[in-house]
């Protein structure tokens, strides 16, 4: 982007993030565009790797956090690499920009310091074009391999009723799959598996099993690309783009306000984690502060959410390990959030409740105390369907020891949330980064030790209480007062700037970073997903797995494609 | 048996023995039903929803089977993309007549609110014939069983599957 | 006039296996539903009592398919193959004292080498649909059926020693003091387990394992031959509840009632049993199956032909005695194997989790600072 467009990110106080940065300056050619919120420098292309390593390895920022691209007009040409660092012992953020020409659309590729930039950099592939050089897999990650152009740049032209009829037509004769399918495409993959020593001639021809993206138990659709000796897994690797809906596309044509409905469908399963991110953001473009009120509401739903996101977790841990029942025992409870969000929101799931400056609506006392009867009566039903799987012969034995994830493999994928927690990774935003009323509440985060796929069971049933311990809190501490500030403009046009916030979504960290050039459009809206990170990671749990862990495993990631897609 | 015969059938109901046959027939489609496990975006969260104890599908013999093969009914349940469009034609192709498809959703409908995107496709019934439509971003459980019901109760009257009306109007799905 | 005679029973036997089978069905719905605090079905007749009617028939209208690539002839013959000894079974099995198809002097095993067969359509038609979840299914249920079937037919072992014959009308005979299960309660629980196994059922459900495999060695399977696997499935369970009756719950004796009552009432409470497993447990994977089935089930099923024997030798409290602490020390081993599975991978895990751990240390505990001061700035403000 321009000059005159966005240039800084966020104008907050000076951090230590941007101390790093001035100090690197006499190393490298860092530009520090700072001060704000998260540091930023701009580097040059050829310096990129040895100032990511230098980050990495000298001032311990482990975390890729964001990779993504922001685009300049098209009379301008080229495009902004963004890549976002995180340092997990101060939980202390940097972000670097590279300026690529429009000739030049290509850059050294991070998947060598960091895995996690391997499926970040195909989705920048497959969305702006941008070549990274050295990729091992660069194709396509969410659209077809036969799809035309690179719909996220400002210069591609976006029908006027969106996809024509031909393009179906198209798209139905054939699987858009273009170039090496099979073992070649399989060579390509992360071997997780090692082929049982002894007699190569003894060994089982190996089975390619396709699992998704119609299958029961593929949490959406998800699909999976299973390379199998028998029964047991090989190799493994996720696909997806099943549910590309181009949210981030079309966010670039809405207004601030009617981005909320669209930013909602992303992440369905828990709406209010992601309309709080961009919100944070928002508020932060536009120099806005809710009120106290807001601000517990917020914390409210985000924890109820939270619950009713796990409850449908729950649901998959017992489906895919083949018990029938914890579903049902769990919809129950769940139902009981969602009539509250009904009576408070109007919707079930899909909300359109917060707003810059707070929420839309007050929430009735009667709602609140029949929540709160509930909510003391929480512990009581969570302890019911514990009994179903928790000490079960079968589930533990299904389940301990299955899967394992090492913090190694967290700090290269950047894995976030219960996935890392599990494995006795202690990060969690709510505590360590507090936003919305989380500084006034305190927040226990349970932690694994084993970081298998009971160890993350465990963890999330202890998220549940929790969270409903939470909830209680910030209903009972609610001020009075306001839920919404006054004097925020109809229609809004923040600054020109940029805004990153995170959020502790239940599946991760879940950023959006908001891009405005001064109108009443985001000129960019980026959603870092925490459960692509997560998903991706996926290959490496499933070493040494049987056909039958593969989904409970996976399903113990806990991903929602609409979240993973956008 | 093909398309067309059943058609004709379904029109003349005259027959000494095939009359009544028909009647059972259409007794048992109109009070079991099975869709397929095919939920692809928030529908299906919804859709899910509708099988657990409040609202419970299985009363009404609504009973959810994993394999297009055994499934009468395919619930579009969410956003269907232009990678997704090719899968969902298989699997429809996948099912046994006579076969049935519920568009649940804006998405599904009429493409919702990524209508103007470059990858969605703007409704699924440019592709397959869809018997009914269950309006809603998301429609509540009960709008879907409503839509099941519906679906049940057309079977139950003898009415043509919209499949049949396309094979009439000389489409192909 | 005999002809006409046996194809007489022949057709009253199908009738009263089939409206049982159609019972069975209705009954798993029903009481499954109301375990998952719901209603199944209510609709179609006096609480869906038809409903597994509107299902048969609907699936007799639908289409037959049977895909491009797949072998044929197995692939049609296959659903029969299952179906054939599900029914084919009931030649040999007694439902009261005088109303046996042909009464075999080796009659419990003519009654185990028929339900084998059931498998075989399993793997016929897993190999032949050309689909790999049908092909590992069927693999499966043929690995399961070898597991299974043996640890089984030894625990029966127990039963035929106390009872001196193959018959199963002798061997419910010498039922009519005291029950089998009474004396032996550890061979019941080994039978059980193995049952659940031969059915398919859940926490065995491996060949069908709906949440990996879609629907398994079926999965292809539509219309007509997928309902001749799917009522297969539940005559075999009615089948085998009656032959667990048979075996350890006195068969037909009992007071007061007519016999048939008696049978009938056991049999349903033991596919009560199956359902409430069904409702209740998660599924084992295919190595945990073996295992269990190879190393604890088959020395186990052994064991209890030795105590029967001890048994035999002494008295009767000496077997009763034995049999339970035998029981009691299986369900003990079971549920310590649960508790502590996959400890040893956990404990190594937990090593190679700790080194990523220490570098974090640091950063934990200067949060820990950090979430006290805001502790304290919460404390000041409330006070």
């Amino acid at each position: 982007m321009s000059e005159s467009t966005a240039t800084k990110l966020t104008t907050a106080t000076a951090t230590a993030g941007s101390a790093v940065l001035h100090e690197l300056d006499g190393v490298f050619d860092v530009d520090v565009l700072g001060p704000g919120g998260i540091a930023c420098a701009r580097t040059g292309r050829s310096d990129l790797l040895a100032v990511a390593r230098t980050l990495r390895d000298s001032y311990g920022f482990g975390h890729l956090d964001l990779l993504t691209a922001i685009d300049n007009p098209p009379d301008v040409g080229g495009l902004d690499m963004l890549y976002g660092l995180v340092r997990r012992d101060d939980g202390e953020q940097v972000m670097l920009r590279v300026a690529l020409a429009e000739d030049s659309l290509s850059v050294a590729t991070l998947s060598a310091i960091w895995p996690a930039a391997n499926p970040l950099e195909r989705e920048v592939y497959d969305l702006y074009g941008v070549h990274f050089e050295g990729h091992p897999f660069l194709r396509r990650l969410l659209l077809r391999d036969d799809f035309d152009g690179h719909p996220l740049r400002k210069s591609y032209v976006m029908g006027e009723h969106g996809v024509s009829a031909e393009q179906v037509t198209d798209a139905v004769q054939s699987h858009g799959i273009v170039g090496p399918e099979g073992d070649a495409t399989v060579a390509a993959f992360p071997f997780v598996g090692t082929e049982k020593n002894g007699d190569p001639s003894l060994r089982s021809q190996r089975l390619i099993l396709n699992v998704g993206p119609q299958h029961p138990s593929t949490h959406g659709v998800l699909h999976l690309y299973l390379v199998l000796d028998g029964e047991s897994v090989i190799a493994a690797q996720p696909t997806h783009g099943y549910l590309h809906r181009c949210i981030e596309k079309l966010c670039e044509s809405r207004s601030y306000k009617a981005c909320t409905a669209l930013i909602d469908r992303c992440d369905y399963v828990s709406g209010f984690h992601q309309e709080l991110a961009y919100m944070l953001a928002l508020e932060e473009l536009l120099g806005i502060e809710p009120t106290p009120k807001a601000d517990y509401i917020r914390v409210l739903m985000s924890e109820l959410v939270r619950i009713s996101s796990h409850h449908t977790w729950f649901t998959a841990a017992g489906f895919d390990t083949g018990a029938l029942t914890p579903f049902l025992y769990a919809f129950i409870d769940r139902e009981e959030i969602l009539d509250f969000f009904e009576a408070v929101t109007g919707a079930r799931m899909m909300f359109n409740y917060f707003r810059p400056g707070g929420v839309k609506d007050d929430i009735q006392p009667e709602a609140a105390e029949r929540l709160r009867a509930w909510l003391k009566r929480f512990d009581a039903s969570v302890d019911e369907y514990e009994a179903m799987l928790t000490g079960n012969e079968i589930f533990r034995a299904r389940t301990r020891g299955v899967g394992i994830l090492t913090c190694k493999d967290i700090e290269d994928w950047s894995v976030t949330g219960p996935l890392a927690r599990g494995s006795g990774y202690d990060i969690d935003l709510r505590r360590d980064a507090p936003y919305a009323a989380y500084d006034r509440i305190p927040v226990n985060v349970p932690l694994g030790t084993s970081g298998d796929t009971f160890d993350r069971y465990v963890i999330r049933v202890a998220e549940m209480r929790e969270s409903a311990r939470i909830a209680l809190a910030a209903l009972d501490g609610m001020p009075e007062g306001p839920h919404l500030a006054e004097g925020v403009p109809r229609n809004l046009r923040p600054p020109v700037g940029a805004a990153y916030r995170k959020v502790e979504s239940p599946r991760g960290e879940l950023g959006v970073l908001v891009v405005s050039d001064g109108s009443d459009k985001p000129w960019r809206l980026k959603v870092r997903s925490p459960a692509l990170s997560n998903l991706h990671v996926a290959p490496y749990m499933l070493e040494d797995c049987k056909v039958g862990d593969v989904i409970p495993v996976v399903g113990s990631i806990d991903v929602v494609m609409g979240e993973i897609d956008r | 048996m093909g398309v067309d015969e059943r058609a004709v059938r379904a029109d003349d109901r005259s027959g000494v023995l095939v009359a009544p046959l028909q009647t059972l027939m259409d007794w048992a489609r109109g009070h079991s039903m099975w869709p397929l496990t095919f939920g692809t975006a928030c529908c299906a969260i919804e859709m899910m929803t509708c099988g657990s104890a409040r609202y419970d599908t299985d009363r009404f013999g609504i009973f959810f089977r994993n394999s297009p093969r055994q499934a009468d009914c395919m619930i579009i349940a969410g956003t269907i993309n232009l990678k997704m469009v090719p899968r969902m034609k298989l699997l429809y192709e996948q099912m046994a007549e006579p076969r049935y498809v519920i568009a649940m959703g804006s998405c599904a409908i009429g493409g919702g609110p990524f209508s103007e995107g470059y990858n969605v496709v703007n409704g699924i019934d440019t592709v397959i014939p869809v018997d009914v439509y269950v309006p809603g971003c998301p429609p509540r459980p009960e709008s879907l069983i409503n839509g099941l019901v519906t679906l049940m109760e057309r079977n139950a009257a003898g009415e043509l599957s919209a499949a049949q009306r396309w094979a009439l109007e000389g489409r192909s799905a | 006039m005999s002809i006409l005679r046996t194809l007489l029973g022949i057709v009253i036997l199908t009738v009263i296996v089939l409206v049982n089978t159609i019972v069975v069905m209705w009954c798993e719905r029903k009481w499954m539903g109301h375990m998952q605090s719901r209603r199944g079905p209510m609709r179609t007749g006096w609480h869906g009592l038809m409903q597994p009617f509107a299902d048969a028939l609907k699936l007799l209208g639908k289409e037959d398919l049977t895909p491009a690539a797949a072998d044929r002839r197995l692939f049609l013959i296959a659903p029969l193959i299952a179906f054939t000894p599900s029914l084919l079974v009931y030649a040999a099995m007694p439902w009261v004292a005088d109303f046996t198809g042909v009464s075999f002097d080796v009659g419990i095993f003519m009654i185990f080498a028929i339900a084998a067969i059931f498998p075989v359509g399993m793997l016929l038609a897993g190999w032949s649909s050309h689909n790999k979840y049908s092909l590992i299914g069927g693999f499966r249920a043929a690995a399961q059926q070898i597991s299974y079937e043996v640890p089984m037919i030894l625990a029966v072992m127990g039963v035929i020693m106390l009872a001196e014959s193959l018959q199963l009308s002798d061997i419910v005979d010498s039922q009519a003091g005291v029950w089998n299960v009474v004396t032996q309660p550890f061979a019941f629980m080994l039978f059980f387990i193995g049952m659940l196994a031969e059915l398919n059922r859940t926490p065995f459900d491996m060949p069908e394992a709906e949440s990996e495999l879609v629907g398994g060695f079926n999965t292809e399977y539509s219309s007509m031959r997928f309902a001749l696997f799917f009522v297969a499935e539940y005559v075999n369970v009615f089948t085998w509840s009656l032959i667990c009756v048979l075996l350890f719950f006195g068969g037909w004796n009992g007071p007061l009632l007519p016999d048939i009552a008696w049978l009938l009432a056991k049999t349903y409470l033991i596919v009560f049993a199956i359902i409430w497993v069904r409702a209740t447990f998660p599924r084992v994977r295919v190595d945990q199956l073996m295992a269990l089935g190879w190393k604890l089930l088959l020395p186990a099923a052994l064991v209890n032909v030795l105590i029967t024997a001890v048994g035999m030798l002494t008295n009767v409290l000496v077997l009763v005695t034995l049999e339970v602490a035998a029981a009691i020390a299986l369900f003990l081993l079971i549920s310590w194997l649960g508790e502590h599975a996959g400890d040893k991978r956990r404990a190594e895990a937990r090593t190679r989790i700790a080194l990523g751990v220490s570098r974090q240390a640091a950063g934990r505990s200067a949060r820990k600072t950090r979430t006290d001061a805001t502790a304290a700035e919460t404390e000041g403000v409330s006070a």
